[in-house]
């Protein structure tokens, strides 16, 4: 089979493989983790925060809504246990924004909301439905984007795309979230995606998976032969994709599909007549379709180079503290990272809720190498997946060179990270970059 | 105790305080195939070398710049790299004074570690030999007057630099592998050499692309040359007497003197080639290699400066890249 990739980055050969070529975690049983409170954000999804509509003391119950989406490109927040509002406070996130969020105490009742039922035929919804059902789930892009599913969907459609693709690449270390969905669960997620496929009027479905998921390659595949008979109309397709950092972004994923790469200001929808869905997104779209229930929960990952892998299905809002309670290693690391290893960032108040866009929690003991000047090595430059030079530009950034640095093109960058973790020199050059192209692009919309 | 780093949170594992031991180690075949042909005094001359240039590089830091020094094992690596590129029969002064030149002149003085324009051992060797020409007569046959003490200060004594007559061609090459012929202290042993580039390559610290197109376009060279009438033997020749394989593996895959791109890299390997022959077929030929590799370490900057990787999303002269435009051309048009 013909495997596709980009140039540059990381082979898993490089070191980045963390299971070292062993196989990746069997876990079948998944531990549903049931915690005495949650804190749930408003703020969840790219754009405008939701507003909470419950006051303290008001009982809730799984599925129901707290917080209400205050434009297009929002997402409504739902209760993710059962029990009572105790607070509504402000807290600030992983990533420095500040927002209101709800607490609730859980009641260990695990009682639903009269709207979470059953559906008879989830089949026989229309496009239009579909849209409304996502609209109202509070999905967000749960591969770590955010981009609210519904807005997604609603510019699919809008642009008229002809393909969907699923994204199964999660090619950072430790995580295997996605993974676990598509083998364990496949039937929901290919249900799911054909759900999200009718939502934006897609009749081509395809999988994209890495090389090294052999287990869940073949699960996929069996799966689409037993549903191609159920779903006649569509097609149901699989690429296989070279194993390699970072993947999953949606930029390089088009390149590696297309040969095509696309400018700032252009859209995948737009250019390329393609939408991209993580696996998570699908699997959470079909508990809606099928038993209206919203995005309450999701599969995390919790890893790390000290202890070992579990895949835990948890309520959103849980605290990563108690999540943290019951892992074994837990003394011995260093750092605490939500997300990923190499884009994850780390963070010291264990008060910190999950997110529908956390992946996971990798705990890393590792500590930095020392730090010294740049030897000009170049292991930068080849590991950069979008081409700029990253030595150069950190090299600019010290001088305070804003002239020279506005021809580094640093504003394509992905902020992926493989640049700081190729540098012998341990240099940080991904966080000087991303702050220099954040302050960039503050000037330019400043003018 | 837990503390806030930005992302990633994880590296590489080979840093910059395991890759020069490494090329150390790395060093250690031909420093082994050097006390083996000239005895103690190459061992000597070795650990001068290394020592002197470290404490040149200290006085230079504490003193001039006056910073704290931090350890590195690069003043190591430089120093032995250039006290194994010299005469066996060098006088001790005149290995401190290139040692100088090299780390306080050409690493030091452009800004220490990782800013040096020029491959501080090769330009120490060529500071001495244009200064003193007469070094360069000055190669002795190996394996004589191995253990004496006297040879330690004043060189070996019974100095004779003439061409061993060969026997057939079975034993020359025998020879040139091994390096049993007069020549610079440590560059003559190819399998020393050889042993050296495989484990560095191995280890991913020595990227393979410069010294690549440095030995196709030096044999390349020489069939084109001998208008395609030279034998195997010849370009062989060509390929492991004068230090071309020492240079290849240890000064064309240095990291601060040579682009960073790899296409950057494949164009100086091309470029030393190049010039390696011209100035051995027109010029000097005692020390083509080095003279070579200084010009284009020269060059590196300006390398650097016009072939880069093409920007994601952007095309570039020597790449045609197509845009989404390309696709769906209705689409495209509307956008540009």
């Amino acid at each position: 089979m013909k495997k596709l990739s980009f140039i540059r980055g990381f082979l898993p050969s490089d070191g980045l493989d963390f299971s070292k070529g062993r196989a990746l975690s069997q876990e079948r049983v998944l531990e549903q983790f049931s915690p005495k409170e949650v804190l749930i954000p408003m703020y969840q999804s790219i754009g405008t925060p939701a507003v909470p509509i419950v006051r303290p003391g008001l009982p809730v119950t799984i599925g129901q809504m707290i917080g209400k989406p205050t434009s297009h490109i929002s997402a409504p927040v739902h209760a993710s246990i059962s029990g009572v509002v105790t607070a509504i406070e402000q807290i600030r996130l992983p990533n420095g924004i500040s927002c209101n969020a709800v607490r609730i105490q859980n009641d260990l009742k695990r009682r639903t909301h009269e709207s979470v039922q059953k559906r008879t035929s989830p089949e026989k919804l229309s496009p239009k439905d579909l849209r409304r059902l996502l609209l109202f789930s509070g999905i967000v892009g749960m591969g770590g984007e955010g981009y609210p599913a519904a807005a997604k969907s609603l510019r699919a459609s809008i642009a008229g795309v002809d393909t969907l693709y699923v994204n199964g690449l999660q090619s950072e270390p430790y995580l295997t979230c996605d993974t676990h969905l598509l083998r364990e669960h496949a039937d929901r997620v290919i249900q799911g995606a054909v759900a999200l496929g009718s939502a934006c009027k897609v009749q081509k479905i395809v999988f994209c998976l890495q090389d090294k998921c052999r287990p869940e390659i073949d699960t996929i595949s069996n799966a689409i032969e037993r549903f191609r008979p159920v779903y006649p109309d569509r097609e149901l397709s699989m690429t296989v994709f070279k194993a390699r950092f970072p993947q999953g972004y949606d930029k390089l994923l088009i390149k590696a599909i297309y040969q095509v790469e696309l400018r700032a200001e252009q859209s995948i929808e737009e250019t390329v007549k393609a939408v991209i869905f993580n696996v998570s997104t699908c699997a959470a779209f079909w508990e809606k379709v099928e038993k209206n229930l919203p995005c309450t929960s999701r599969v995390i990952t919790i890893a790390g180079d000290s202890t070992a892998e579990h895949n835990v299905l948890v309520p959103i809002g849980t605290l990563v503290s108690d999540l943290l309670d019951r892992m074994p290693g837990m003394r011995s690391c260093k750092r605490i990272v939500m997300g990923g290893a190499l884009t994850g960032v780390a963070i010291t108040n264990l008060n910190t809720p999950i997110l529908k866009t956390t992946q996971g929690i990798t705990l890393i003991k590792q500590e930095n190498p020392p730090k010294a000047s740049c030897i000009h090595c170049g292991s930068c430059v080849d590991a950069c997946p979008v081409g700029i030079l990253p030595y150069l530009c950190d090299r600019l950034i010290e001088l305070d060179d804003m002239d020279a640095l506005a021809y580094e093109n640093i504003d394509t960058c992905i902020s992926c990270g493989a640049c700081s973790y190729a540098c012998p020199a341990g240099i940080e050059l991904s966080a000087h970059i991303a702050r220099a192209a954040h302050k960039e692009q503050k000037e330019r919309s400043g003018i | 105790m837990i503390k806030k780093y930005p992302a990633p949170h994880i590296h590489k594992e080979m840093n910059i305080s395991l890759i020069y031991p490494h090329v150390l180690i790395a060093l250690l075949p031909c420093a082994v195939a050097a006390v083996y042909y000239y005895g103690i005094r190459s061992l000597m001359l070795l650990l001068l070398g290394m020592t002197s240039f470290v404490f040149f590089d200290y006085l230079f830091i504490r003193f001039v710049r006056r910073q704290p020094y931090i350890w590195e094992a690069s003043g190591l690596v430089s120093g032995a790299v250039f006290a194994l590129i010299l005469p066996p029969s060098v006088p001790i002064w005149a290995l401190i004074t290139g040692v100088f030149f090299a780390s306080v002149v050409v690493k030091q003085c452009f800004g220490g570690l990782g800013c040096n324009l020029f491959n501080p051992a090769l330009a120490g060797r060529a500071f001495l030999s244009i200064s003193f020409p007469v070094l360069d007569s000055a190669y002795t046959e190996p394996l004589l007057s191995r253990g004496s003490v006297q040879s330690l200060l004043y060189g070996p004594v019974d100095a004779v630099s003439t061409a061993t007559p060969w026997v057939n061609q079975k034993e020359q090459v025998f020879e040139l592998l091994s390096g049993r012929y007069a020549g610079a202290i440590g560059t003559t042993c190819a399998v020393a050499i050889i042993i050296g580039g495989i484990y560095l390559v191995r280890l991913g610290i020595l990227r393979i692309e410069a010294p690549l197109s440095y030995l196709i376009v030096l044999s390349l060279g020489y069939w084109l040359g001998s208008a395609g009438e030279a034998t195997l033997f010849r370009m062989f020749y060509s390929l492991f007497t004068g230090g071309v394989l020492f240079a290849a593996v240890y000064a064309i895959g240095d990291f601060s003197t040579t682009p960073s791109t790899q296409s950057g890299r494949f164009l100086f390997g091309a470029g030393v080639g190049i010039l390696t022959l011209l100035i051995r077929t027109f010029g000097n030929a005692n020390y083509a290699v080095g003279f070579a590799v200084l010009a284009m370490n020269a060059a590196a900057p300006v390398l650097d400066l016009y072939i880069r990787p093409r920007i994601y999303g952007t095309s570039n002269w020597y790449s045609g890249k197509k845009n989404a435009a390309d696709i769906h051309p209705e689409k495209g048009e509307k956008q540009v």
